[in-house]
């Protein structure tokens, strides 16, 4: 199994620490309090002692062999607060509470394991991608690394030469991206939370999020009310672009069940879809009906712009 | 602009320090300079070979200048960079002092403590060990808060003599 040095950079895991010395202070109080205790009432003056250690050697020598042995049980001493002090340092997945009711209502937080190679796994040795395949899976909630391990840190969150992976949400699926090859035998664990039906919540603000900007340049956003999708506005449209079976018909499954408005420059005018100058397709793409209109033997010129309308 | 003396010190490895003149102005009359390394009790302590009670930090050195072998166990020290000159500028500052303190050898000492316990973890469930651990980790603090907060040097070489007589006893300790 790849393992990996320390979970976190050894400043991350001193930060951690420290707020978890302070987790642990209030958790060890309203344990004695509440429930006679069965967390070690040590635990924060051990936190802090084990932490001043790792942050002098770390400051007089970050590069020490010893720091990967000496971070990492300063780790495990976090045990259970290491999550909850990944959140507050902004570096936690996790999903929404519902602050009235302190419930995840309407939420689900879905756990999956594999292992590399076996047949149910959702990559093959050698891969360094994945796909959820899952509607409404809630954007910055994904959770992924080793399996029995902390979550792995996200791509751009800590120096480059680590394991990391980065997740892109989309409405109906979410694609996991490793900045490494996965390795036969490894077991992997990956967490995430989905809107349940007639949630309120939903991913990326207030749809979907973003599909892939690449390629996209100088691109509008439009969405058939459920799927967003990049394009452009206006269309150009020359003869060529004609069906030059017919030279009136215009075929952009981008136009799918789309309003929009046509000029035409040669006629110096818009086509009146009214009047019946032209007709819409379903599929995408539009009829000129205008009389002797004929994209194969003359040169037109026509711009289509999208009204952003929904059929 | 007239001369104002100033400096840094910084402990490299266990022994060694590294003292920086980081002065501002100039004065072409100064000759030397000279560091006095004084404890709590005014006693000076000086590198073996060292005659003089100060050691020398001449001009030609450039900014910085490493002393090795100056700190055979933890101190708190005030060190004093005195600039020679015969015909100080009245508006100048030539003598500047500042306290600091050196825990290495504490430190080094208590961070294997904790690599002790990554290796064998169930040691901090035997009762003395932690709770000497702490009483090191304890008085390494106190040094540490005499000098930041009181400038005491007294008291902080009083907690370093302790953390330094439990290391001379660890077997007894840890």
């Amino acid at each position: 199994m790849a393992i990996n040095t320390t979970p976190y950079p050894v400043a991350t895991i001193i930060s951690v620490a420290k707020i978890s010395q302070y987790l642990a202070s209030v958790e060890v109080f309203k344990n004695t309090a509440f429930i006679k205790g069965n967390l070690d009432e040590r635990l924060p003056r051990m936190l802090y002692m084990e932490r001043k250690a790792v942050e002098w050697q770390y400051s007089h020598n970050p590069i020490a062999n010893s720091l990967n042995a000496t971070a990492n049980y300063l780790w495990a001493l976090c045990g259970r607060f290491q999550r909850r002090a990944l959140i507050i340092l902004g570096q936690g997945g996790g999903i929404i509470i519902d602050p009235t009711t302190g419930q995840p209502l309407n939420l689900l937080w879905v756990t999956t394991s594999f292992t590399i190679g076996e047949s149910n796994s959702l990559m093959l040795a050698g891969d360094n991608s994945f796909i959820i395949n899952r509607p409404n899976v809630l954007s910055d909630s994904v959770e992924f690394g080793y399996s029995g391990s902390s979550p792995l840190p996200r791509t751009g969150t800590v120096p480059t030469g680590q394991q990391t992976y980065k997740p892109t949400y989309s409405k109906n699926s979410t694609l996991i991206e490793l900045d490494y090859d996965v390795v036969g035998g490894d077991q992997y664990t990956i967490s995430y939370g989905v809107t349940g039906a007639g949630s309120v919540f939903t991913p990326g603000g207030g749809g979907a999020s973003l599909p892939t900007q690449a390629g996209h340049a100088g691109e509008v956003l439009f969405t058939d009310g459920t799927n967003p999708y990049w394009a452009n506005v206006p269309i150009y449209i020359k003869s060529a672009n004609f069906d030059q079976t017919n030279g009136i018909t215009y075929l952009n499954d981008t136009l799918a069940d789309q309003q929009f408005y046509i000029f035409w420059n040669e006629g110096g005018r818009y086509l009146i879809e009214d009047d019946g100058e032209f007709t819409r397709i379903a599929e995408g793409g539009f009829t000129v009906n205008v009389s002797g209109f004929d994209a194969r033997v003359n040169s037109y010129n026509l711009f289509l712009v999208v009204t952003g309308l929904n059929t | 602009m007239a001369f104002t003396g100033d400096f840094t010190v910084e402990q490299i490895t266990l022994s060694d320090v590294t003292v920086n003149d980081t002065s501002t102005g100039s004065d072409d009359t100064i000759t030397t300079r000279r560091i006095y390394f004084r404890q709590y009790d005014n006693t000076t302590i000086v590198p073996e070979g060292v005659t003089t009670d100060y050691v020398e930090f001449p001009l030609d050195a450039g900014n910085s200048i490493l002393i090795e072998n100056l700190l055979l166990r933890d101190y708190a020290l005030s060190i004093e960079v005195v600039w020679i000159t015969p015909t100080p500028d009245p508006d100048g500052v030539y003598d500047v002092t500042k306290s600091y303190l050196f825990t290495y050898y504490s430190e080094t000492f208590y961070y294997g403590l904790t690599q002790t316990q990554t290796s064998s973890p169930q040691i901090v469930n035997d009762t003395p060990y932690y709770k000497n651990k702490s009483l090191l980790r304890t008085l390494i603090d106190d040094a540490d808060q005499s000098i930041r907060f009181g400038t005491d040097l007294y008291s902080a070489q009083i907690n370093l003599n302790a953390a330094f007589f439990m290391m001379q006893n660890q077997l007894f300790y840890f």
